[in-house]
């Protein structure tokens, strides 16, 4: 899938914190919100919050990266290296991760809000939307921890725990929140 | 211009591209027969390498913008052959000694 460890990187760090920052939104507010259109609205505005802050975040600080390391490498060669598939490909890199960096948090806290979509046009309860909504983003910290234990090439479970346990710590944060304040 | 049959080039690279993808990038460019890329001197992000090309009709022009494409810089050019046959340069009696 994802070729490059920088994007990989990239791809389960920000999918993660899509996931935990609709799970805080979700189990935090959900229930005294109680209505799925402003649940859903307040979190499609944090998730695309996040999806922008990520892609011009990661483009600021790639293309820094790229420009250094470009320049670095000129100054050894002592030649410029404008024009050069060299400098193509840094630019595309650069796009490539800012795209990775912008859309993994998108999705990640997009896909467990789109169950109160679904409870406002009257397809699912909002009681059943909340517990979709929570699993939804467990399934994905799941899916999170197996392709991390993928890459390492080890049995994911230790990964899958990690993100788990982000999870329920989030969940209990989230109904301190909602019961204590 | 006559044709050229033998070229060799010195060459300074960053390290990517590699000489594999280097040579491959090269043997497809048209009048090119052969190439050989042997590492002279490697450091931490440069290479030095010697580009030997051989064909019935090299295109140094092509050949030369696909090594400056690549990011890498043609420091000198070695050797030289054209005409019918490649001939080769010879030893005199000082280098034989």
């Amino acid at each position: 899938m994802l070729t490059d460890p920088i994007a990989r990187r990239y791809f389960v760090m920000n999918t993660f914190d899509g996931v935990l920052t609709v799970m805080g939104l979700v189990l935090g507010g959900a229930l005294t919100i109680a209505d799925p259109l402003t649940v859903f609205k307040t979190g499609l505005g944090a998730s695309l919050a996040i999806a922008i802050s990520g892609f011009f975040g990661a483009y600021m600080a790639e293309q820094a990266e790229q420009t250094a390391e470009i320049k670095n490498l000129e100054r050894q060669l002592l030649h410029s290296l404008k024009g050069t598939d060299i400098h193509k490909k840094a630019k595309k890199k650069v796009l490539m991760l800012a795209m990775v960096d912008g859309i993994s948090p998108f999705l990640g806290s997009f896909l467990p809000l789109l169950p109160f979509l679904l409870s406002h046009l009257g397809f699912l309860s909002f009681g059943v939307a909340f517990v979709s909504s929570l699993a939804l983003a467990f399934l994905i910290l799941l899916m999170l921890g197996f392709y991390l234990g993928k890459i390492m090439n080890e049995r994911p479970w230790k990964s899958v725990l990690v993100f788990v346990i982000g999870g329920v710590l989030i969940g209990v944060l989230g109904s301190l929140i909602e019961r204590l304040l | 211009m006559g044709n050229i049959r033998k070229l060799v080039l010195d060459v300074a690279k960053p390290l990517e591209p590699t000489i594999i993808e280097m040579a491959a990038v090269l043997s497809k460019i048209e009048g090119t027969a052969g190439v050989n890329v042997s590492v002279i001197e490697l450091d931490r992000k440069v290479e030095n390498i010697r580009i030997t090309l051989k064909g019935p009709q090299l295109d140094s022009e092509k050949l030369f913008r696909a090594i400056k494409r690549m990011g890498a810089a043609v420091h000198s050019i070695d050797e030289v052959a054209t005409g019918e046959e490649i001939v080769d340069h010879a030893r005199t009696l000082e280098i034989r000694k």
